[in-house]
């Protein structure tokens, strides 16, 4: 089947002309699951089917949310929920399409996401960059409290909601949930240390669940036919849809929504067109940036955080972005890093010092000016970085390098033109030990 | 320093938070539009005074993000994403074109003030790469013919037919405009009509144990 005619959650209508203006929203049925959760659910309801559906977060974790959402304690006031559309992980763009080009369906999963945990005052922490994405989803929340979707006592209910978007500036930290309280606090965008976890002091540190906008922007599929509709699709443990965002030397890259369990080979070549001038594929990440390097050998294994997993990766964000056979690993590392270096808040030791260094080393491989020794250098600085830092960047940051050498240690010799006796560079501890 | 609009713009995001604390990257924002795409330092200790913040955290919120500038740049910031997936895609091409065209290297600004060349991370528009943020927009799927025309009618103070917002924002953070100013007019729609609470059926009466 061509890919227009598969069945869909989120992107069903997202191609409808106009479907970011409010009555063509509804004219596909938009604010139906709103309705009905308001005159038929208590929030205890609506988070139980979201329990039931079995849906996990979008944005990377895979944490069920249903779950999230129970862990926030009943009888604390106020109550936040806090939508992360701070999408800035490499080869991941899933986000960005749906609040450019279907503002209303983020926005009535977030509106159902509140009245599941009783909150009564939400905010969508949007991406400074994403400025047409903050317009347009301005726009849309001012329709929907035109039509008395957002406001006091919504369509009589007796249920109170106000929402606020926020905006970032420039962080890819931000992402990183407790970081993003912090900015949204207005203050540096700098991690917090868990415990406490959000669910128990968040924001303004009260109670708080922050979820992805894909994640959200599920919901009303599942409160408006149920979790056994969203079940049909995906696997056991993960069911329902994924948009996964394909990228690189693809000949059709773009987002593609697919069962959770579809083959990368599949949404590669049959969705996505396969790899730009018939080329061969030297590797892939398969969930953004952040998530270890696969071979080609690996392209049949079916795209749900266990296979992927099994795999040797994670499945991440599904954004995945295909190099092919002519790219030189080393470089790509190289540049991945450069990223990571740039996006490090500064905040831990091993996080702002380990990405310099790991840069510097890459800066002259990629320049064939390597020094014998030097993967193994990566490795034991990668290696004493993960698992050290404050929050997950430095675990990020480590993985293409450390992944990359794995499957491509032979790579890094060649960039090694200069082999010298000594090192110059002395690792300042050895191994994996404390 | 901060024009009276700003200041009232700075209020009316103030009343979004618990807090005014919570309203001080926003504020930025309105302020950077306010002194002309920058921020002085003369400004931000206004937020500072505005908001009842502390300057210095004020400075180290400023500094923490990409989006402030803290020295003036060019009429029009131009940003190409070189990041890995861009850059599988031609990326660091188009920034040389761009650098050929303006006669400028990265993080340098024309003679005339007009242009501000520089590089980002990641901007979540892989699919449509190789791709720049310029002023407000975001500009995809660039050729080499592209970066000419872009920085000819730019140049002209026009905006290519492309671009993703009608208005010129002047580069400014769309937060900082009022509704009005955006064009968010919403008087033409009606409010829905309320909705009939269903009761649920009464749970059977549990029947006494015998």
């Amino acid at each position: 089947m061509a890919y227009e005619d598969e069945p869909k959650i989120i992107h069903q209508h997202i191609n409808v002309p106009d479907i970011k203006k409010i009555d063509v929203y509804e004219a596909h049925d938009g604010y139906q699951a709103w309705r009905k959760a308001l005159s038929e659910m208590s929030g205890d309801d609506v988070l139980n089917e979201v329990k039931a559906s079995g849906l996990a977060g979008r944005g990377g974790a895979w944490f069920p949310t249903g779950m999230k959402w129970s862990f926030m304690p009943k009888p604390v006031f106020p109550k936040y929920l806090v939508c992360n559309c701070d999408e800035s992980e490499p080869g991941t763009f899933s986000n960005r399409e749906i609040v450019i080009k279907h503002p209303h369906i983020l926005l009535e999963g977030f509106m159902l996401g509140c009245y599941a945990i009783g909150c009564n005052h939400g905010y969508i922490y949007v991406r400074g960059e994403f400025m047409q994405g903050y317009a347009t989803l301005r726009r849309a929340l001012a329709e929907a409290r035109a039509r008395g979707y957002v406001g006091k006592n919504v369509l009589g209910s007796g249920f109170d909601l106000e929402i606020t978007l926020h905006v970032g500036a420039g962080a890819y930290i931000c992402g990183e949930e407790t970081a993003l309280l912090s900015s949204l606090e207005g203050d540096r965008g700098q991690p917090r240390l868990k415990p406490p976890f959000p669910a128990v002091e968040g924001l303004y540190a009260k109670p708080t669940s922050v979820n992805n906008v894909e994640t959200l922007s599920n919901v009303p599929f599942i409160i408006g036919q149920g979790a056994a509709a969203f079940r049909q699709w995906g696997t056991e443990k993960a069911p329902g849809m994924k948009i996964v965002s394909v990228s690189g030397h693809v000949n059709k890259p773009g987002n593609y929504e697919v069962p959770v369990g579809t083959s990368i080979r599949k949404i590669l070549e049959e969705y996505a067109g396969g790899v730009l001038g018939g080329k061969g594929i030297k590797v892939f990440f398969p969930g953004g940036s952040s998530t270890p390097m696969l071979t080609p050998d690996k392209l049949d294994t079916p795209l749900d955080p266990q296979s992927i997993t099994a795999a040797g990766s994670i499945l991440g964000t599904a954004g995945l972005c295909i190099f092919d056979e002519d790219v030189d690993v080393v470089k790509v590392t190289h540049r991945l890093l450069r990223f990571y270096k740039h996006e490090s808040c500064g905040k831990c030791t091993p996080c702002r010092e380990g990405n310099d260094w790991l840069v510097a080393i890459l800066n002259r491989l990629a320049q064939g000016r390597g020094k014998d020794g030097d993967a193994d250098l990566l490795v034991d600085m990668a290696t004493n970085i993960a698992g050290r830092s404050f929050c997950l960047l430095g675990d990020a940051a480590a993985t293409p390098v450390l992944s990359s050498i794995k499957n491509f240690r032979e790579d890094y010799e060649k960039h090694i033109t200069n082999p010298i006796e000594e090192k110059v560079f002395i690792p300042l501890t050895s191994g994996n030990g404390h | 320093m901060l024009s009276d609009a700003a200041v009232q713009r700075i209020q009316e995001i103030v009343k979004e938070y618990p807090n005014t604390k919570s309203a001080l990257v926003p504020a930025l924002y309105v302020a950077q539009r306010d002194a002309g795409g920058w921020l002085p330092r003369e400004a931000m200790v206004e937020v500072a005074e505005e908001l009842d913040l502390p300057e210095s955290h004020v400075y180290s919120v400023a500094t923490f993000y990409s989006m402030f500038y803290l020295k003036p740049i060019g009429e029009n910031v131009i940003q190409v994403c070189t990041t890995s997936p861009c850059g599988l895609r031609g990326a660091n091409e188009i920034v040389d074109c761009f650098k050929k065209r303006l006669g400028v290297g990265l993080n340098e600004t024309t003679a005339d003030g007009k242009f501000t060349l520089m590089e980002v991370e990641c901007l979540a528009a892989c699919n449509v790469a190789p791709m720049a943020q310029i002023n407000e927009d975001y500009y995809v799927n660039i050729t080499e013919e592209r970066v000419d025309e872009i920085v000819t009618m730019l140049g002209r103070g026009e905006k290519p037919p492309y671009a993703e917002f009608a208005q010129n924002l002047k580069g400014a953070h769309p937060i900082a405009f009022t509704d009005a100013e955006l064009g968010i007019d919403v008087s033409g729609i009606k409010p829905a009509d309320p909705v009939v609470k269903k009761e649920k059926p009464a749970e059977a009466a549990p029947t006494e144990a015998k």
